[in-house]
């Protein structure tokens, strides 16, 4: 009892995280030692896909609204951050680096905000697809842009921070620093949606006249969802681009959005925890299965079926998973399962005792399964936590 | 029932309030007057245009003819229904329309985001104003809740309320967003006579201890005729009648406009 009452605490939840969260690195780097040239590809593909996913589910989870454009505003972070390195060179990756997010970050949001104000006065299909027309709209512009963007055949020999044939600092640095932008964008995200503005934009997905009534400006929050939306779409663009090094039109195509659009859907629209972990399962699997490249969009439509049949919300619902609650939680079902199983027991009566130690320890074996399966889930969410947390101080 | 308000501003006063839709007169010079800590009942026939008056309250419509002051300030023809809001009105639904997936604190807290002062970068940078402003409304919201009894099912989804329940959120919702005048589209309509009952507990309770202007849209006539001071009768747009719950009572045209003329 006190135990639970000290984990509800504002505090212990902080400490949670932070040793989930240092469990989680040495448990990474004890797996491996040697960074391989393929972990840090795989490692920086899923820190992007996570942060883009994340950043879908402001506009599509969030507020609501189907979006099928957000690879346009990831081209137009993509593009923004190499045309700045190619027109300003700088000795300093890292600066350069830094810089090239912002101003990727600052035209998104620009472009996300002029296209918002028109485009949210739709709702659902007729927005699902002005997002569509919009994605293809920029694809096709940087193609016929040859002169700036170099058209078709894209932007070729840009600075590569983010991949580990990098000079400065090598893989696991490359690693660090992908891993360290996304888990501080994710938690100013999630930080933005748990505050009144979050609040605010989720009162609109509810029920949009109410919330009017409720004295919210419904236009002007649905024009900043999106337009931080796009922001981070744009980060995550500018992420792209310095781990391949040459981006083309045809990198942002709309197979990308639906990809994106799957993955925030997989998780449950409106939980990011969903969304950062169904990121993670599906890029990995999109990796390892190169092999199986043409196959891939039948898995993807399968695993989608398959969820949308058993778990019509996605894999989380609109829920959060949150260590300290799967501590508080995960035991007490654990209980009831063993009760459960206490009961059918009893009502048998007949059983002798030795049978009832065998169970006991299959309990056991269960509970710590269960914990570990809950632990991997975790690691994701407590690595944002910590970020908002980080940021926060 | 006049001299009890005498030399008192009302809260909310409307004048020759009219729309038309095309050729129709939805509303028709509606003219109104609400003190502060009076129950106003606004009734009619189905289609009579109450909601409609609600509606131009609100801003959801643009009246053509007629103003509406509240506490002595005229409200702009052209004014979006958040602004309203802000004048100090605040209205419920005929159909409920709560943030179902919502848990009923935040229904509530949504409501103070118009006095809320966190901007966005304190917000997504969790500084220690935003905890401390979250935490003061926090407490606040859950003031509100308990007037309402709700306070025990804080952090359960609103659509997970009973009926009852639900309806009375709505009235806590637009409880928070600290109005002078209260708007209430058929608070009664589906309740069993006990919800009711408690219902006009707390009309009566927010009345006594809030002192702003009650205007409310109701079938129900028990209801009507126990708790409100005065009402305004309508019938195609058009007001029929008004006075005390007695006169309207007895009033021929009244009785006539919901039983229809015998001939």
């Amino acid at each position: 009892m006190t135990f639970k009452k000290l984990l509800m605490k504002k505090y212990s939840r902080r400490v949670v995280n932070l040793i989930s969260c240092i469990l989680l690195i040495s448990m990474v780097t004890l797996i491996t030692p040697n960074i391989s040239k393929a972990f840090t590809t795989i490692m920086i593909t899923i820190c992007i896909n996570v942060l883009v996913a994340v950043s879908l589910n402001i506009s599509a989870g969030s507020m609501g609204e189907v979006v099928l454009g957000q690879a346009g505003f990831m081209a137009i972070g993509a593009y923004s951050s190499g045309l700045f390195c190619k027109y300003v060179p700088m000795n300093n990756m890292f600066l350069e680096y830094l810089i090239c997010i912002v101003v990727a970050a600052v035209i998104a949001g620009l472009v996300g905000f002029v296209v918002g104000i028109p485009c949210l006065r739709l709702r659902g299909d007729y927005l699902a697809i002005v997002t569509l027309g919009f994605g293809e709209a920029i694809r096709c512009l940087i193609e016929n842009l040859d002169k700036i963007t170099g058209g078709p055949s894209g932007l070729t020999s840009l600075p590569r921070l983010l991949n580990s044939s990098n000079r400065a600092l090598g893989g696991y640095g490359a690693v660090l620093i992908a891993i360290t932008t996304t888990v501080v964008c994710v938690g100013c995200i999630y930080s933005f949606m748990t505050s009144r503005y979050g609040r605010a934009i989720l009162s609109i997905r509810e029920d949009a006249i109410a919330a009017e009534a409720a004295g919210i400006p419904v236009t002007r929050y649905k024009v900043m969802a999106f337009t931080i939306s796009a922001m981070f779409a744009g980060i995550g663009g500018a992420m792209f681009a310095h781990t391949i090094g040459s981006i083309y039109p045809s990198n942002f195509n709309l197979s990308k959005s639906i990809d994106y659009l799957v993955m925030v859907v997989f998780g449950g629209l409106g939980s990011y925890t969903g969304s950062i972990l169904s990121a993670t399962i599906l890029s990995y699997l999109t990796i390892r299965l190169t092999n199986l490249a043409a196959w891939r969009l039948v898995i993807y439509s399968l695993a989608l079926i398959l969820v949308m049949i058993f778990h019509p919300k996605g894999l989380f619902g609109i829920k959060e998973f949150s260590m300290t609650n799967a501590i508080l939680i995960v035991p007490g079902k654990i209980k009831l399962l063993f009760t459960k199983a206490q009961d059918a027991k009893n009502n048998k009566k007949e059983t002798i005792i030795e049978t009832e130690e065998v169970e006991e320890t299959e309990n056991n074996k269960m509970e710590a399964e269960d914990e570990e399966a809950k632990e991997a889930e975790a690691l994701e969410e407590d690595n944002m936590n910590n970020g908002g947390k980080s940021d926060g101080k | 029932m006049e001299n009890k308000y005498q030399g008192l501003e009302p809260l909310l006063r409307v004048d020759n309030l009219s729309i038309n839709f095309g050729g129709l007169k939805a509303v028709d010079n509606v003219s109104l007057k609400v003190y502060p800590g009076e129950i106003v009942g606004l009734i009619g026939p189905n289609g009579a245009g109450k909601t409609t008056v609600f509606n131009l309250l609100t801003g959801v419509y643009e009246p053509s003819e007629g103003s509406i002051t509240i506490d002595g300030k005229e409200m702009p023809k052209k004014i979006k229904p958040h602004e309203v809001v802000k004048l100090g009105l605040a209205r419920t639904f005929q159909n409920i329309r709560l943030f179902k997936q919502l848990t009923v604190l935040e229904n509530v807290m949504v409501a103070f985001n118009q006095e809320m002062k966190t901007n966005i970068f304190q917000s997504a940078l969790r500084t220690r104003k935003f905890y401390k402003e979250e935490e003061y409304y926090k407490n606040k919201a859950l003031e509100i809740l308990s007037i309402f009894d709700l306070a025990i099912y804080a952090s359960e989804q609103a659509q997970n309320l009973p009926y009852g329940k639900q309806r009375k959120l709505e009235i806590a919702r637009a409880m928070a967003t600290n109005p002078k005048v209260l708007l209430l589209d058929e608070p009664a309509a589906g309740m069993n006579p006990t919800e009711t009952h408690e219902l006009m507990e707390m009309i009566e309770y927010i009345r006594k201890n809030y002192k702003i202007a009650i205007l409310l849209i109701e079938h129900d006539m028990s209801l009507v005729m126990n708790i409100c001071e005065y009402i305004t009768v309508l019938e195609y747009g058009a007001p029929i009648a008004a006075g005390s719950p007695e006169e309207i009572a007895n009033n021929q045209r009244v009785i006539q406009a919901y039983l229809g003329s015998e001939d």
